[in-house]
């Protein structure tokens, strides 16, 4: 049985529809990647997934579970936790206070503290900076600390949208070091990205989007040949 | 690695910064013996108890509220009616509703006439709250004025019970220096307690980024409410201790135009941290009090410039230009317990 398994989902916002028919799955532990152009459904699907959205038809389901339609925070509860596009940390809140913060949905409330101290073991930056207002943190620690906080609520499943925007290639780098790392230590996680080579050499598999569905599925795994063939190819889709 | 700071060092640090240079200018006022600075002194202590209520919502949730005043004259009114003199009371109340006549039988001693006033005034702030919390911008500032009129009206028109436009006379006039001082004290600790802890956090989380909030499963509702009851129940107990300091007051004196006087002096402050209120409080009851003395007597060189409302004209102006020059206030917006950890050379980084 997979994680999380979408299939047939199609979400509409009034007559436009962002995504047509969509199948995807994620399986305990996997790395997976969803890559497509702007527009072509991507935030959408994560949207849905989160339960932000709801979709016209199709299903969702997580650990076996129907999710489709529940509140965003039902959601969460279950154990998903996104990591939002434009990292979305608490600017004026310090970096200690925006983990903790992370925590909410969590029932072990004395545990919150201790999870929020290995993160910053896990993320020295965090650790060091920890009275600091997070506002005063680099784009690269800010993205790192928008991870950390998702994954404050020990989600089952990190669903990360478009964690690379705005980013220097350096930072961006980390930040893909950063999710392997995360992998290798058995987290689940779905990568939505427009940065298509990197998401798929990192990525165990890659769903490649174009308007509304998914065209293209296959294992990567750190194929660099491979992840070049599909960039190039997807890069002539946006020239075309 | 540097430990996180915790949670208790943070309050002490924060309301300590607050509370003892109030408490020692205070006892410096106290010493003049000037018995009308002493007089101001207390107002401006019991409208901080006031602005620190408006913060702890407002500045927390960055939804604005105009009803705070309205809770405070609720209390101001509860307080009265338990703690006048029970002889008193019939020829005061003389039409006193049925339902209500057991109010003339008895009355309470002044703190526990505030301590009871502040809890009718929290219940009623979580009734009109349920459905407040859930709007945001305009229309939950227009919701707040809206139960401001709401009350004025009931408190203006129900003559038997508030005697209406005739004031209320006969309240003990209890509230001294000590009692306004000792009240600040204690809201801002209370306050800095509430911006410290987890609740503060998820409610300052969600003015930051409310969607970003929900993400990670906050409910900007439930969190509104328990900020929105905190902050009328000290508007309440500022309320309260006013009524006792002034013994004679109406729906009037908890005007709109009080109302615009604490926002103004919480914007000018800085909206959003607990030094921007209490600043703003400090800054605008100096200002006024120098611009009174000009237009009663003049100061120093300055002759006396005889313009009735010169006051409430210039801090108008103060106002504006504060909103357009610094729109997060004196303080930006921040707490003093950031300054002083920059001081210590902890310089922050610059943000890329």
């Amino acid at each position: 049985m997979s994680l999380l398994e979408l299939s047939g989902v199609r979400i509409c916002y009034g007559n436009a529809v962002a995504v047509k028919a969509l199948d995807l799955h994620v399986d305990e532990g996997e790395f997976v990647a969803l890559i497509g152009h702007n527009g072509v459904g991507k935030s959408s699907t994560v949207k849905a997934i989160a339960g932000v959205v709801k979709p016209t038809s199709g299903s969702i389901k997580f650990e076996g579970n129907d999710i489709l339609g529940q509140q965003a925070g039902a959601i969460l509860r279950r154990g998903i936790a996104v990591v939002p596009e434009g990292r979305r940390i608490f600017t004026r809140l310090t970096v200690g206070e925006n983990l903790t913060v992370g925590g909410t949905v969590r029932s072990d409330r004395g545990e919150v503290k201790k999870s929020s101290a290995e993160m910053m073991e896990r993320f020295p930056v965090l650790g060091k900076y920890a009275d600091r207002m997070a506002g005063l943190l680099s784009g690269g620690e800010q993205q790192q600390l928008a991870i950390a906080r998702a994954l404050m609520s020990k989600p089952r499943l990190l669903l990360l949208d478009e964690p690379s925007l705005g980013l220097a290639p350096q930072i961006v780098e980390q930040v893909f070091d950063l999710l392997e790392e995360l992998r290798k230590q058995g987290s689940s996680i779905l990568l939505v990205e427009q940065n298509a080579a990197q998401a798929i050499r990192a990525a165990d598999r890659y769903y490649l989007m174009r308007t509304g569905g998914v065209i293209e599925s296959e294992a990567a795994g750190g194929d660099q040949a491979k992840a070049d063939q599909v960039e190039s190819a997807y890069l002539h889709f946006g020239k075309a | 690695m540097k430990s996180s700071v915790s949670t208790w060092s943070r309050w002490a640090w924060l309301a300590g910064l607050l509370a003892v240079p109030i408490i020692i200018v205070t006892f410096l006022i106290s010493l003049t013996n000037d018995v009308s600075l002493i007089q101001r002194c207390t107002t401006a202590l019991i409208l901080m108890v006031m602005v620190i209520g408006l913060h702890v919502f407002s500045g927390n949730s960055g939804v604005v509220s105009f009803g705070s005043v309205a809770f405070a004259m609720i209390a101001a009114f509860t307080s009265a009616l338990i703690t006048i003199p029970a002889d008193k009371k019939p020829s005061l109340f003389p039409d006193m509703p049925d339902f209500l006549n057991w109010l003339l039988s008895f009355t309470v001693p002044v703190p526990v006439g505030i301590l009871i006033s502040v809890a009718f005034t929290a219940v009623i702030a979580l009734l009109v709250g349920v459905p407040l919390v859930r709007l945001s911008g305009l229309a939950a500032g227009i919701g707040t004025l809206a139960f401001l009129v709401v009350v004025q009206v009931v408190v203006t028109k129900w003559k038997a019970v508030t005697r209406g436009e005739s004031t209320m006379v006969g309240v003990p006039k209890e509230t001294t220096l000590w009692w306004a001082l000792g009240a600040v004290v204690l809201v801002i600790a209370i306050a800095a307690l509430y911006q410290v802890t987890r609740r503060g956090r998820r409610l300052i989380a969600t003015r930051e980024d409310d969607k970003a909030a929900m993400s990670i499963g906050i409910s900007i509702p439930i969190e509104r409410l328990w900020g929105w009851v905190a902050s009328c129940s000290i508007a309440a107990f500022g309320g309260a201790l006013y009524g006792h300091y002034i013994a004679t007051f109406s729906a009037q004196t908890f005007s709109i135009a009080l109302t615009f006087f604490i926002i103004a002096m919480l914007v000018i402050g800085g909206l959003g941290s607990l030094t921007g209120a209490v600043v703003g409080v400090i800054v605008v009851q100096v200002l006024a009090e120098v611009l009174r003395t000009v237009e009663t007597q003049g100061i120093g060189p300055i002759p006396q410039i005889d313009a009735p409302g010169l006051t409430e004209m210039v801090l108008a102006l103060i106002l504006l230009l504060v909103l357009i020059a610094r729109p997060a206030g004196i303080t930006g917006g921040r707490e003093i317990t950031s300054w002083v950890r920059r001081r210590k050379g902890n310089a922050p980084q610059v943000a890329s």
